[in-house]
């Protein structure tokens, strides 16, 4: 059931991007794995640039594509199946788009969404701050991300992310994060 | 003090700690799976550094990119830096970043900040 949600999800989103004006610059659907992380970014940054895309647009997309799949790695909830996702990164008029979905732990799911809703709120001043908060707190995830992923993400795209979750079972959500660059 | 070296690779830095040739560097990009882990042997070699030495070592910081959870594993790195310092040891950080890029010049700053330990900044030729 959370496979075929995933597999129509992705299928949605592929017919979204295609069509005037939009085009699908990187997208895979699949089990996510430490080379994957790096094939995907670097396949994502060598498509940006090969597309004339600005060097500050290029870093910024970088960037946020690292957080977001390797918070895919670290952070999947999926013991039966690995670990599923889907990611694009498409071109919408002037912005690019970065979607990345995986499935976590109802728990996951809770802090995230309350992480998201915090930073949401936040400014560009008040997230660098809050970046520093984090940063000046020796208290270490057991799986190393401590909370910066997130504000890094938010940072990078001026706070113009979205973010659904959507409940599959008892146990495990889906958690897709939208984050939008302008090419500028 | 025992030489460390690790091969660069997609997702982790080239690391060179070689006393006999007085070479120290970390450069590339970091974002590997488990930054603990990978950062692990560092740690090690930076525990083991004497503080009883006059010697000064210059130890070269040279990021072109650093993940969210490496930015952690390498704040670690530098408060031992800071910690041997204050036991005696004599080490010199170097924080080389490109000046077309704020993201690595930002970081460097924001740890002199949360660390309390001075660096040296440095831009590379562009």
């Amino acid at each position: 059931m959370q496979l075929t949600l995933l597999k129509d999800r992705y299928a949605d989103l592929l017919n979204r991007y295609t069509g005037p004006g939009k085009k699908i610059i990187v997208s895979y659907h699949g089990e996510m794995d430490q080379d994957r992380v790096s094939m995907l970014s670097y396949t994502a940054e060598h498509q940006l640039d090969t597309e004339g895309a600005r060097r500050g647009s290029i870093k910024k997309i970088f960037n946020i594509l690292i957080e977001l799949l390797q918070n895919v790695l670290l952070h999947s909830a999926s013991p039966d199946s690995g670990k599923p996702f889907y990611f694009v990164l498409a071109k919408n008029m002037e912005d690019y788009v970065a979607i990345c979905a995986n499935v976590v732990s109802n728990d996951a799911a809770k802090k995230i969404k309350e992480t998201l809703e915090q930073i949401k709120k936040m400014n560009e001043k008040q997230l660098k701050a809050h970046y520093m908060e984090v940063l000046s707190n020796d208290q270490y995830s057991s799986k190393g991300g401590a909370g910066l992923g997130l504000i890094t993400v938010a940072l990078k795209c001026d706070n113009n992310f979205t973010f659904n979750c959507i409940t599959l079972d008892d146990n495990v959500s889906l958690f897709e994060l939208t984050a939008i660059i302008p090419d500028k | 003090m025992e030489k460390l070296i690790i091969k660069e690779t997609l997702n982790n830095p080239r690391i060179i700690l070689d006393p006999s040739k007085k070479r120290y560097e970390i450069s590339g990009k970091s974002f590997p799976e488990n930054t603990k882990a990978f950062y692990q042997p560092v740690m090690d070699w930076l525990k083991h550094i004497p503080t009883n030495s006059q010697e000064k070592i210059r130890i070269s910081f040279m990021f072109d990119y650093i993940s969210s959870s490496s930015v952690i594993s390498i704040k670690q790195l530098l408060t031992k830096i800071k910690e041997q310092n204050e036991h005696g040891a004599d080490i010199e950080v170097l924080w080389h970043f490109d000046p077309t890029d704020p993201d690595i010049k930002e970081i460097g700053e924001a740890y002199e900040k949360v660390i309390g330990m001075k660096m040296q900044f440095v831009s590379k030729l562009v």
